[in-house]
């Protein structure tokens, strides 16, 4: 069977920086949608893989995502709904078309500032590792990836990624090519129509925040309130801000259990 | 001439167009040629004053926020000074308003 | 076998009128634009004569995306301390079936390519055509673009690519290109309440008004305008290049210049500007006319200047509308009789010659030199305005003036020679008149 490459891509119906109503004139995909498709595109070359875009969009985006898919994807799922659709909804109707994908990408970084929880709550629904901010490949491996993501302060470490994953790619990481004039005249991907289900259809559990419950502290020993609040913000005591410590790793995990331990994180 | 007009800045004026900037610069300018230029008809006439003269006799140009006019290269007199063309399909100005 | 029947490029008014003429035919067209989408890259001043539409699209002002339909048109003659205005009302023009409409070019040119698409026609966009492809004979084949694999053949292409239309002088259509024929147009649409804008236009509902101006314009050759949208002002200036390039004042310190006469200045004061815009304008008429067709080529609209920049005129629009049709018409009848030659595309020419398109260009091949002169420009409104104030100030106990005696006064002073005042004359009857 032929290995099928998901991407996800977000509609917006108008650049939301130029202060004009939303409009499907002005609609684009974020560059990071773009780059999205240009690395499985790739992929699917080396792979002899299909290229399956998936986009839940209102109708008037219609021909924006043909004329994306125009640049080489082989098939084209728009989910139609119109208005907002809470993330979590919005990844569980994208994963019924999703689950024969062993790897899906999507843009990092969405024209409307989203949260960008999507990909996360697809990893969840289809049991997938998930990678964020990622700018590059580094190794290519049987059934896994070795990725350079980005991390704060211009550093940035690489990750491996086991198969089925979803990854979240950068703009600058590929720019898309342009479609040819054949296929945009004459678009070849196939189109598979969906509508949004009832939300009633989420598999994904209760959500709630986590908040654990306040705990009494003995007050520490002092004769007078200052002193007890000194005591208790270390105010005069010599501060240890840091400490570099050179360890094997279990020893290293050992410490900082040791530590937490200490310091009342853990018990 | 009665009333002074407060005006906006020119950066927040060309602030109110949206350029779909592409990575290849559509507009080129020799600024050798324009060494010897003495109208300097460009940077004055370009409405989104892109043409930028510096104190060698050059010219620094930036292509992005250009609204695909034609003037520079109307009224430059100097062959080979600008070379001009549309930006890639899709890029560039796109007006709502107007 | 060609790709299309016709190709053709640029969908502004010009093209989208032909894609659609030829698409009611059933033969196959594209029509190419280089924008994301339609109207994307045009902007103008702001007023459309639609009647032109009657012939395509029955009733289009019920489903034309319009600001304001104009029931007022005020003409103004500005100098630095005076203005002079001539102002005309009339209701007939705020219905159906209307006259003109304010419209935003976004807008308009993407309802009217739309309608090409509904009857058939191909609209490819974000694609930018750069040359024209030609035979052994060098009879036009089709056309490049700027995708992969992005050649498209034809037996006819349409150029309907605008002002610097790049086809058009590529296949040397445009003996030669002078800077002196174009002007630049700069543009502020300017966001103010609609009620604001009804009470200081004195407006109703969907009336909207037309301000056109000569003077104003800081000394360079050109003219201004105003034009009401529903809830914005189109407040903006033409240049001609020549005289831009040879003075010091920036084009928008132009607008600023004119936004602060005391005449202007109330009707724009506390508006924000939302979008600042520019493009050429061919102004010449008749007298920069290129070749219009060649064999499998027509140009049509901008790219044919067939634009009419006359003063008191500011059409473009309906020109382009027109002369896309009868592109199109000529095409469809080249194709059918399997002569797509310059011969066997001469109809565009008779079509032309036969309506407004030509004919008003002919009878006004004067009027942009007129109008763009250095007289006309910088002495004549000074000449008239002072005229007028001449009538209406009152000197007493001195006795009124004779107004013969207050022209002559004011020539001599203006040092405006009688042989010149006399030549403009006439030369403005024959336009005019
Ligand atoms: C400041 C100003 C004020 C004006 N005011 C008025 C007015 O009030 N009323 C009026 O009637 N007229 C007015 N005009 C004139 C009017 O705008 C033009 O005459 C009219 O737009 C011409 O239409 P067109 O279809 O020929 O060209 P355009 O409207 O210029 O359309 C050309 C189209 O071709 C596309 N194109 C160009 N080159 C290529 C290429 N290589 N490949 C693909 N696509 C291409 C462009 O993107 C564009 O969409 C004004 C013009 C200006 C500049
Ligand atoms: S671009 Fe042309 S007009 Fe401008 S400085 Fe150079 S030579 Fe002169
Ligand atoms: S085309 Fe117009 S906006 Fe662009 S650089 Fe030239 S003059 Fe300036």
């Amino acid at each position: 069977m032929t290995p099928i490459i998901g991407v996800c891509v977000k509609w917006i119906g108008s650049q939301p920086t130029s202060g004009h109503e939303a409009d499907a004139r002005f609609a684009q995909f974020s560059a990071s949608d773009q780059a999205a498709l240009e690395v499985s595109l790739q992929r699917a070359e080396q792979q002899s893989a299909r290229v399956r875009v998936v986009s839940v969009a209102p109708i008037a985006a219609r021909s924006h995502l043909v004329a994306l898919c125009a640049s080489g994807a082989h098939e084209l799922v728009h989910i139609a709904a119109e208005g907002q659709s809470s993330s979590a909804h919005v990844a569980h109707e994208l994963a019924q078309h999703l689950r024969d994908c062993a790897s899906v990408w999507c843009g990092d970084y969405s024209l409307d500032r989203g949260s960008g929880s999507v990909p996360a709550f697809l990893a969840s629904t289809l049991g997938a590792q998930q990678a964020l901010g990622i700018v590059g490949i580094s190794a290519t491996n049987n059934n896994s990836l070795d990725l350079l993501r980005r991390l704060d302060a211009g550093r940035r470490e690489i990750v491996r990624v086991m198969e089925p994953f979803i990854i979240s790619v950068e703009g600058s990481m590929a720019t898309l090519r342009r479609a040819s004039l054949a296929s945009t005249l004459r678009p070849t991907a196939n189109i598979i129509e969906a509508s949004l289900a009832e939300p009633s259809t989420l598999s994904l559990g209760d959500f709630s925040p986590f908040r654990p419950r306040p705990r009494t502290v003995k007050a520490p020993a002092g004769e007078t309130a200052l002193d007890r609040i000194k005591a208790a913000t270390s105010a005069n005591s010599p501060q240890k801000h840091s400490e570099i410590v050179t360890l094997a790793p279990e020893d290293a995990a050992q410490y900082i259990v040791e530590r937490l331990t200490e310091w009342g994180y853990l018990s | 001439m009665s009333l002074q007009w407060p005006d906006i800045s020119f950066q927040d004026r060309m602030a109110t167009a949206e350029f779909r900037v592409h990575e290849r610069a559509h507009i080129v300018v020799n600024s050798d040629s324009c060494n010897g230029c003495t109208t300097r008809a460009c940077v004055v006439a370009c409405p989104a004053n892109l043409f930028i003269p510096t104190s060698d006799g050059g010219i620094v140009f930036n292509y992005e926020q250009c609204f695909e006019c034609g003037t520079c290269y109307m009224v430059c007199n100097e062959e080979g000074a600008i070379s001009w063309t549309y930006p890639e399909g899709g890029h560039g100005i796109v007006f709502h308003h107007t | 076998m060609p790709d299309f029947d016709v190709i053709v490029v640029g969908a502004g008014p010009a093209g989208s009128c032909a894609a659609l003429t030829i698409a009611r035919t059933g033969k196959s067209v594209a029509l190419i634009e280089r924008g994301p989408f339609p109207g994307s890259k045009n902007m103008y001043g702001g007023v459309v004569y639609p009647r032109i539409l009657d012939a395509l699209i029955p009733e289009w002002w019920n489903e034309m995306p319009v600001q304001r339909w104009v029931t007022r048109r005020s003409t103004m003659l500005l100098t630095d301390t005076q203005s002079l205005s001539i102002d005309f009302r009339s209701d007939a023009w705020g219905d159906a079936p209307y006259n003109g409409a304010t419209a935003f070019r976004p807008d308009f040119d993407n309802w009217l390519a739309n309608k090409a698409v509904e009857a058939g026609a191909t609209l490819v966009c974000s694609t930018t055509v750069t040359g024209l492809i030609t035979n052994a004979n060098g009879a036009v084949i089709g056309i490049h673009t700027d995708r992969p694999d992005g050649d498209l053949t034809a037996s006819v292409v349409i150029a309907c690519d605008g002002v610097n239309s790049f086809l058009a002088k590529e296949h040397g259509m445009y003996p030669h290109t002078d800077a002196a024929h174009f002007t630049l147009g700069v543009k502020e649409t300017i966001t103010l309440s609609k009620d604001i804008i009804d009470e200081r236009f004195a407006v109703r509902g969907n009336q909207g008004v037309d301000i056109e101006i000569l003077g104003g314009t800081s000394g360079v050759n050109g003219g201004g305008f105003i034009y009401t949208n529903l809830d914005s002002l189109s407040v903006g200036v033409v240049l001609k290049l020549p005289k831009l390039a040879a003075q010091s004042k920036r084009p928008e310190e132009i607008i600023a210049g004119l936004k602060s006469h005391s005449a202007i200045a109330p009707l724009v004061e506390g508006g924000t500007v939302s979008e600042y815009s520019a493009h050429l304008i061919p102004e010449a008429g008749l007298k920069m006319m290129p070749t219009l067709l060649d064999d499998g080529l027509l140009v049509a609209g901008d790219a044919a200047a067939m634009c009419l920049a006359a003063g008191i005129w500011l059409e473009g629009v309906n020109f382009a509308m027109a002369s896309g049709m009868y592109a199109a018409q000529a095409a469809c009848e080249a194709i059918e009789k399997g002569n797509t030659s310059a011969k066997g595309l001469s109809l565009y020419k008779k079509l032309l010659e036969d309506t407004f398109v030509l004919r008003d260009h002919r009878k006004l091949r004067r009027a942009p030199q007129l109008v763009l002169s250095d007289r006309v420009q910088h002495m004549y409104p000074a000449l008239i305005t002072s005229v007028v104030q001449g009538m209406f100030h009152v000197n007493n106990p001195l006795p009124k003036p004779g107004l013969r005696k207050i022209l002559k006064d004011e020539r001599r002073r203006l040092g405006i020679r009688t042989i010149d005042l006399a030549k403009d004359a006439i030369t403005g009857f024959r336009s005019f008149g």
